[in-house]
């Protein structure tokens, strides 16, 4: 598919239990029930992988409560196929690949940068979420820990990729319900804002693009829900991707090697 | 008189979507057309085997027996003259179980014949049932469930959930498949004409309740079908129609209430956008290019 048609490919990563497949299945949710409203559907590929991440959220399913089958390190480098058209602009077609990292590969791509390496969505992915577990970050035992794993990622991948200036990063804090309806809601906020500060000083020149946004994809809470949030990430996949000039350089007429002819000695 | 034309016209849709009652009620309304427009039998077709015992049921008011995969219907035409532009087609128009386009999700292919018909195609009418839930009904938090909602029996928060199977999805996503198996089977465009079926209920809702204008009704409950087809409308030109071909329930009171208008045709309601007449040909005129205002297309 990627070599018949242009494809922004996307990488979900985080922790386990971050919230990375809910927020995959409520994009399709949000698709099936018509929430999107800047972008239509226009088909895909993987409709039932669509299906399978959301039916423990259905009445159908028989389950007492929402909840999403996470996934699994056997199913690492597979993707979700959706192809829509911005509602501003019909005659354009964009063709996106998702996948997620299973939370399980985490603790070894953070460790090893050859198991880094291995991801190939890390080298190719076009835009980048990573899952900040706010259910980590209201519990302060866990919090540094989920800091240093969001930094500790993203280094990683500044070291794996060729030009982590073509990524887009994007920051999610997932599970924002846990902070809204916590007694302790402005500190774990403040908290929030210490590690995008953090972030954003060590990366924003790093990469091609750096955003911060609260999500709650399954809030246990009505008032928490994030649906205009999702929406504006999912419309970041959609934009222009930033152009980088081609090099100047002209070819040597007399190399003194052949694949030196573009300026090595 | 122009010379008649051979058209295939496949009718698809999953299981209880009225494509039965669409094309028996068709072949009543063909025989007493009261629109000087719509189209008209131009004679029987030889092999009416099929169609002639489910007619009488049909004029009766009984219920339509479901159609059968494992014995499909034998095939037959109708003959159809358009005295407006003396266009004179017969139509093939195979009556498939909707078992057979459920399976196409499960078994990721459509039969042979199926395949071979919609290359020869003028037109699909795809048919869903205006009763019929396009999605799953989601989940909410215990927290989240209001009190109206609680009216109803809860969820319990303990119940063992059943494993997802191929199966269990949802009709949209069913029929949005079943297009896009259609669209690599295609090497032109084909008119799609959206059919909501037992568009009685909807007639008899109160009002404000559901849009009762059939795209609209579409663009609602149908969300991710009505824009698969809008991003392809290249391949998929297509137009709504509310339908009831049957004109209403299945209870003794309905059934006698159906019987007793004098007409059997009166029985079948047409609604496309603002129009409303019993005339089940439409949707028929406009794949074929005979309705008139034809780029009036509502979607």
């Amino acid at each position: 598919m990627m070599s018949s048609t242009p494809v922004t490919m996307v990488l979900c990563a985080g922790p386990q239990w971050a919230g990375k497949t809910t927020f995959l299945a409520r994009i399709g949710e949000m698709f099936r029930n018509g929430t999107f409203k800047d972008f239509r559907f226009a088909g895909s590929k993987t409709l039932c992988a669509f299906e399978r991440v959301t039916w423990l959220a259905t009445t159908e399913s028989g389950a007492g409560q929402p909840d999403t089958k996470r996934t699994y390190r056997a199913e690492k480098d597979t993707f979700f196929h959706i192809q829509v058209q911005p509602a501003a602009k019909a005659e354009k077609t964009i063709d996106l690949l998702i996948t997620d990292l299973p939370g399980e590969i985490f603790p070894a791509v953070l460790s090893t940068k050859e198991i880094c390496d291995e991801q190939l969505a890390v080298s190719r992915a076009d835009h980048l979420i990573f899952f900040v577990d706010c259910g980590s970050i209201i519990d302060k035992a866990k919090r540094h820990s989920e800091r240093d794993g969001a930094v500790g990622f993203l280094s990683q991948v500044q070291k794996c990729r060729h030009e982590p200036a073509r990524l887009q990063v994007t920051v999610v804090f997932s599970r924002w319900d846990k902070i809204t309806a916590s007694d302790y809601q402005q500190e774990h906020d403040d908290y929030c804002k210490v590690i995008e500060n953090d972030i954003r000083q060590r990366f924003v020149s790093v990469f091609g693009g750096l955003f911060f946004d609260r999500v709650a994809a399954r809030p246990e809470s009505a008032a928490s829900r994030t649906n205009p949030e999702i929406q504006a990430i999912f419309g970041r996949w959609l934009d222009e991707r930033p152009s980088f000039p081609l090099p100047t350089v002209s070819r040597n007429p007399k190399p003194a090697r052949d694949f030196s002819a573009f300026g090595l000695p | 008189m122009s010379a008649p034309h051979e058209s295939e016209i496949l009718l698809v849709g999953l299981t209880g979507t009225g494509k039965t009652n669409f094309l028996v009620g068709l072949d009543v309304v063909l025989e007493y057309q009261a629109d000087l427009n719509g189209l008209v039998h131009s004679g029987h077709a030889d092999d009416r085997a099929y169609l002639q015992p489910l007619r009488g049921q049909w004029l009766r008011g009984e219920d339509l027996e479901h159609t059968s995969r494992q014995a499909p219907p034998p095939p037959h035409q109708l003959l159809v003259h358009h005295p407006a532009s003396g266009t004179h087609a017969t139509f093939h128009i195979p009556d498939l179980a909707g078992e057979t386009f459920d399976a196409q999700f499960a078994t990721r292919s459509i039969p042979r014949e199926f395949g071979l018909r919609l290359q020869q195609a003028t037109g699909l009418i795809l048919f869903l049932h205006c009763k019929h839930q396009a999605e799953h009904e989601l989940l909410e938090h215990p927290t989240i469930i209001d009190a109206e909602t609680t009216a109803k029996t809860l969820p319990n928060p303990s119940a063992q959930p059943t494993e997802w199977s191929i199966e269990q999805s949802s009709k949209q996503v069913k029929l949005v498949d079943l297009l896009q198996f259609v669209a690599e089977l295609l090497s032109s465009p084909i008119r799609v004409a959206v059919v909501i079926s037992a568009w009685d209920h909807l007639d008899q809702a109160p009002a404000g309740l559901e849009p009762k204008e059939p795209s609209l009704f579409l663009a609602k409950k149908w969300p991710l079908l009505v824009q698969f087809l809008e991003c392809n409308r290249a391949t998929f030109p297509f137009k709504t129609f509310g339908v009831s071909a049957r004109g209403g329930g299945t209870s003794p009171e309905e059934i006698e209430r159906l019987t007793n208008l004098v007409h059997a045709r009166d029985r079948v309601i047409l609604v496309d956008g603002g129009h409303r007449s019993n005339d089940l040909t439409r949707p028929v005129r406009w794949l074929l290019g005979l309705l008139e205002n034809p780029d009036s297309s509502n979607g």
